[in-house]
């Protein structure tokens, strides 16, 4: 269950304006990455680009997992690969209950293994007592109204029912008080395991305290520019960026 | 059609179900009025089959015992009704809230009239359970009449399908005596091709009326709402919710009319249009001069699903008095982009992710139905539709 993208070249569509410029990262199975990087820099680009956002377009590269195209196919067929997004930005959907949602999700990843009302009820209650979720948001419209806690603890909770192969979680640290970093942190972390590995897209090393990646890449302009252990994160929490957008400028 | 002969029919059919003298009267009369001034379209929408459904109904007023009594519930053919409560009826039917001299369909209405109900809340009356008012095999010119008396309070739930895929005329009044309290729960899944619906209402003082109209019939339609605040604090709010699919035409208008002291009329319209069809909307709020302190507010919502379909929404207030409030919001969109992501960002596919927004967009209004049964059948009918 390895993610391959290779030389991965992506403009906004509307605009024609590149901003990944040669992506390359292997994701092998079990493993948690994380990527680093300024505001701008792509980051985001490149996980929506991975699920398949419209409006982006890739020029060049291949993104590979578990050695199938994962470009040939359509957002849910993505999905039903086992791969997730944990957006920065949930959309909210008002009429749409939380938990049809989330029981309409389940059934269209795992068609083959359709699971009883009774089994999803209890699997919703452990998890959302496991982050600590008030019940009332399983029967309130999907992200409206909730709070930019809630909305993270409820893309973990999703995480958490889908048990996806691979889940790329989109800055899932911003606006979240110490208390929920260490909540979100706790459900990543339940997940972790030989098959199920993770990318974490952040701006800062303190999620990466609580959930200790395997490697961490450093982004610049579109690309990965330095790839480490864990002792990166921390490098990067002293010295910033700077240094490595000046050896870009150069290189 | 030979005119002639359907005046000489309309008469022999009030004579042979026993219909009072008045009524026989006032149907030559309406038809008089009405064959020279519709074209033959309109005409034959109804006429057509007509002819059929006296047939069909000859025999079936004839067997009343009448039985006055006005303590109680009544719910009873219109043709039974007409027997027993005469009085009643002359001075209701057709007269004060779907008024047959309004306009010539209405009279066309009145004429060709052979079957319908009548309901009867008396005053003070407290019903615990919804009263349904149902048929599911109406005849194609079919009339509800529906009284409720002062202080009365009633969830009234009403079904009328015409199963012939003809032209119908389908007409609800309720009147509301003052106090009273109703919530009234419609659905249309009529089969009828050309389809016209009249709701209208008459609220005397501080009566209140929930209209919850649900447009899932799958025939080209104009569905006229009217609703009258007469009395002084009468109130009334109207939601609706429509769906049109495939060459469907649904062509909508909502109006209150705010005569009364502080009165309050709300209208809340939302549609959905898929493939090829359309929906207009026009939502019609009049405040008339001595209206003093009334309130009209209305909102209307389109969704079209398809580059094919469209519609328009037309919000109207006309406004005679200076002391009162009114406003009025209308949009028509299309399916979110980001939230069809999100959902198959999930794994969801693009159609069911159509069908859960789609639905999204509608339950909220069907959530606000205050009676538990209403709320569930009309959640069920909505999900039938969408499938």
């Amino acid at each position: 269950m390895t993610l391959e993208i290779r030389n991965l070249h992506a403009v906004i569509k509307a605009t024609d304006q590149e901003i990944l410029s040669g992506i390359d990262l292997t994701i092998p199975n079990g493993e948690i990455h994380a990527i680093m990087g300024p505001n701008g820099t792509g980051k985001s680009t490149l996980a929506q680009t991975i699920m398949g956002y419209p409006a982006y377009q890739i020029t060049a590269g291949t993104i590979r997992f578990d050695g199938q195209d994962v470009l040939q196919r359509s957002v849910d067929q993505r999905a039903k690969l086992g791969l997730f997004l944990g957006m920065q930005y949930p959309a909210e959907i008002s009429g749409v209950n939380n938990a049809d949602f989330l029981r309409a999700a389940m059934h269209a990843t795992t068609p083959d293994n359709p699971i009883s009302v009774l089994e999803f009820m209890q699997q919703l209650e452990n998890n959302m007592n496991y982050l600590e979720m008030d019940d009332e948001i399983a029967e309130r419209y999907l992200n409206v109204g909730f709070s930019g806690g809630e909305k993270k603890r409820n893309e973990i909770l999703q995480m958490m029912m889908l048990q996806p192969k691979l889940a790329i979680l989109d800055e899932i640290d911003s606006g979240l008080d110490i208390d929920a970093l260490k909540v979100v942190a706790k459900g990543i972390n339940h997940l972790r395991s030989e098959k199920f590995s993770s990318l974490l897209i952040t701006h800062y090393e303190r999620l990466l305290e609580y959930v200790v990646p395997d490697v961490v890449h450093i982004m610049v302009a579109g690309k990965i520019v330095k790839s480490g252990g864990p002792q990166l994160a921390q490098q990067l929490e002293q010295t910033g960026y700077h240094k490595f957008e000046v050896t870009r400028e150069f290189s | 059609m030979d005119m002639e002969q359907i005046a000489k029919q309309i008469i022999t059919f009030s004579r042979d179900n026993n219909e009072p003298t008045w009524l026989t009267t006032k149907k030559s009369l309406a038809w008089s009025q009405v064959k020279n001034k519709l074209n033959e379209n309109e005409l034959t929408m109804l006429t057509k089959t007509w002819i059929e459904s006296v047939k069909l109904k000859a025999n079936v007023a004839k067997q009343v015992q009448p039985k006055f009594d006005l303590s109680k519930i009544v719910k009873l053919d219109l043709g039974v009704a007409l027997q027993i409560y005469p009085e009643l009826l002359q001075e209701n039917l057709m007269e004060k809230a779907l008024a047959w001299q309004a306009d010539s369909l209405s009279a066309l209405h009145l004429a060709l009239l052979t079957s319908g109900q009548f309901v009867y809340v008396p005053s003070g009356f407290r019903a615990v359970r919804p009263l349904m008012i149902n048929d599911k095999n109406a005849a194609n010119n079919y009339h509800i009449l529906i009284i409720v008396g002062a202080g009365a309070q009633v969830d009234l739930v009403e079904q009328i399908n015409v199963a012939a895929q003809t032209g119908a005329y389908l007409g609800t009044e309720i009147l509301l005596g003052s106090g009273a309290q109703v919530n009234y729960y419609q659905v249309d899944q009529s089969k009828s091709i050309q389809h016209y619906q009249a709701v209208h209402a008459y609220q005397a003082q501080n009566s209140n009326l929930k209209m919850y109209l649900t447009l899932f019939n799958r025939g080209n339609q104009n569905y006229d709402v009217n609703i009258d605040l007469d009395g002084d604090h009468s109130q009334a709010t109207v939601k609706m919710v429509a769906i049109a699919d495939q060459e469907q035409a649904q062509k909508v208008t909502t109006r209150i009319n705010n005569y009364g002291q502080k009165t309050n009329g709300v209208i809340e319209q939302n549609g959905v249009a898929k493939d090829k069809s359309k929906i207009d909307f026009h939502a019609v709020g009049k405040i008339f001069h001595g209206a003093h302190g009334a309130q009209s507010n209305q909102h209307s919502r389109l969704l079209t699903l398809s580059k094919q379909s469209h519609g328009q929404v037309d919000p109207v207030l006309l406004i005679e008095e200076n002391d009162v409030e009114a406003g009025h919001a209308a949009s028509i969109g299309k399916i979110d982009e980001d939230q069809l992501y999100y959902l198959q960002t999930r794994g969801i596919d693009r159609k069911q992710a159509y069908y859960l927004l789609t639905k999204g967009f509608l339950l909220p209004v069907l959530n606000e139905i205050p009676n538990e049964t209403l709320k569930n059948k009309a959640v069920a009918q909505l999900q039938q539709r969408l499938q």
